[in-house]
């Protein structure tokens, strides 16, 4: 509900719509939301992109039925392959920079807490030197960015890691997989510029 | 004293929202890039369809990350200022406290997630489809005017079928004029 607030001198202010304060559910789920890896994120827009992507280009008017068919599976599976080794390199260098900067025990052991990695500042430190300083960080929020720290170098050497992936792996998987669906559409005549039209 | 690439990284570390937004345009980017290679050296795709295909791959990636700033950036800052102004607010929440800041940084990557759904998997395909046909049109068009053979004076006369391959002579130039009334 959007409630309407009055100022002070009783005039109506129809810029303060205010709605209602969040509660513990939306905050919960923006606290989760907060620490989202770049894995998270390619899930979320991955999955989006297969449900929606291919839907829009059989729909769309201005190519023929045949192009169209073509590139709505090719959309799909785009959205399969990119999702899946983005994921997957993504995913592979983030936990290897996490066990790198991990937090051991005496024997060399990795520390967890609450079957999380702990990472270890005194690593953080040697590869940052001192650049969390300028930031002014509260004990908590720097607590907080330097859990992120190896979701950040991961991300960041997953994309170096993608300019040969992408090449090697997302292009040919995609091309792959799209003359697989066709070929399997055409199978059954499914393709609308297949046996049924012909 | 630390470095540009060590006060970006902690940066980043402190600033999720920013991060994610960066690093999936740099994604796209390299994606698209990709891709495009992929289409040009497919041997098995039909040439018709490689002129929308590689085109459309194209203006995927430039359209992607356009719009994808276009509109995530303004959604990010928004709903900052909306969480700063008060008009968002959390239950049980003080205004500065750590657990604002988080809820805060929560709700930006929030933003830029929606943002990134509605660019690139509505906004983009909707445009670089649109994009792509005409590109497709004007190649095609190109191709028909091509293909259409260039007057001949002598060989092809314009009043002859085109494809005819013969020296003109007199009585089909006779024939022509008397044919269309055509006086001399």
């Amino acid at each position: 509900m959007i409630t309407r607030v009055e100022s002070n001198n009783n005039k109506i202010n129809f810029c303060a719509l205010k709605p209602p304060a969040l509660g513990n559910k939306v905050q919960k789920m923006l606290t989760r939301a907060e620490n989202f890896s770049s894995v998270q994120q390619r899930l979320a827009i991955g999955g989006t992109a297969l449900l929606i992507q291919p839907v829009i280009d059989l729909n769309n008017k201005e190519v023929d039925k045949d192009t169209r068919w073509v590139s709505a599976i090719r959309s799909g599976a785009k959205a399969i392959v990119g999702t899946a080794t983005g994921i997957l390199v993504r995913g592979a260098c983030m936990k290897a920079t996490e066990l790198k900067l991990a937090k051991r025990d005496a024997t060399g052991k990795i520390i967890k807490e609450a079957g999380k990695t702990v990472v270890d500042p005194n690593k953080i430190r040697k590869i940052l030197g001192n650049s969390f300083d300028s930031l002014n960080l509260s004990p908590k929020e720097l607590s907080d960015a330097l859990n992120r720290v190896p979701s950040v170098i991961g991300t960041i050497v997953a994309l170096g890691a993608m300019i040969i992936t992408n090449f090697a792996l997302d292009a040919p998987l995609t091309n792959k997989s799209a003359e697989f669906v066709e070929k399997f559409a055409n199978e059954h005549n499914k393709k609308p510029g297949g046996v049924q039209n012909g | 004293m630390a470095n540009f690439g060590q006060r970006m990284i902690a940066k980043f570390a402190n600033d999720n929202a920013n991060f994610l937004f960066i690093t999936a345009a740099i994604g796209w980017f390299l994606a698209s890039t990709a891709q495009t290679f992929g289409i040009i050296t497919n041997k098995k795709i039909d040439k018709e369809d490689k002129k929308f295909l590689i085109p459309q791959e194209i203006f995927d990636g430039a359209v992607n990350i356009g719009l994808y700033a276009l509109i995530t950036t303004p959604l990010i800052n928004g709903t900052e200022k909306l969480i700063n102004n008060d008009v968002i607010t959390f239950k049980n929440v003080k205004k500065g406290s750590i657990e604002f800041d988080r809820l805060r940084g929560g709700a930006k990557v929030l933003a830029s997630l929606v943002g990134a759904v509605v660019s690139c998997n509505v906004l983009t395909p909707l445009v670089r489809n649109k994009l792509g046909s005409i590109a497709q049109r004007k190649e095609l068009k190109q191709k028909v005017q091509m293909q259409q053979p260039s007057y001949d004076p002598f060989y092809q006369p314009f009043f002859q079928k085109n494809g005819l391959k013969e020296p003109m002579k007199m009585h089909d130039y006779i024939a022509f004029t008397k044919q269309r009334g055509m006086k001399i």
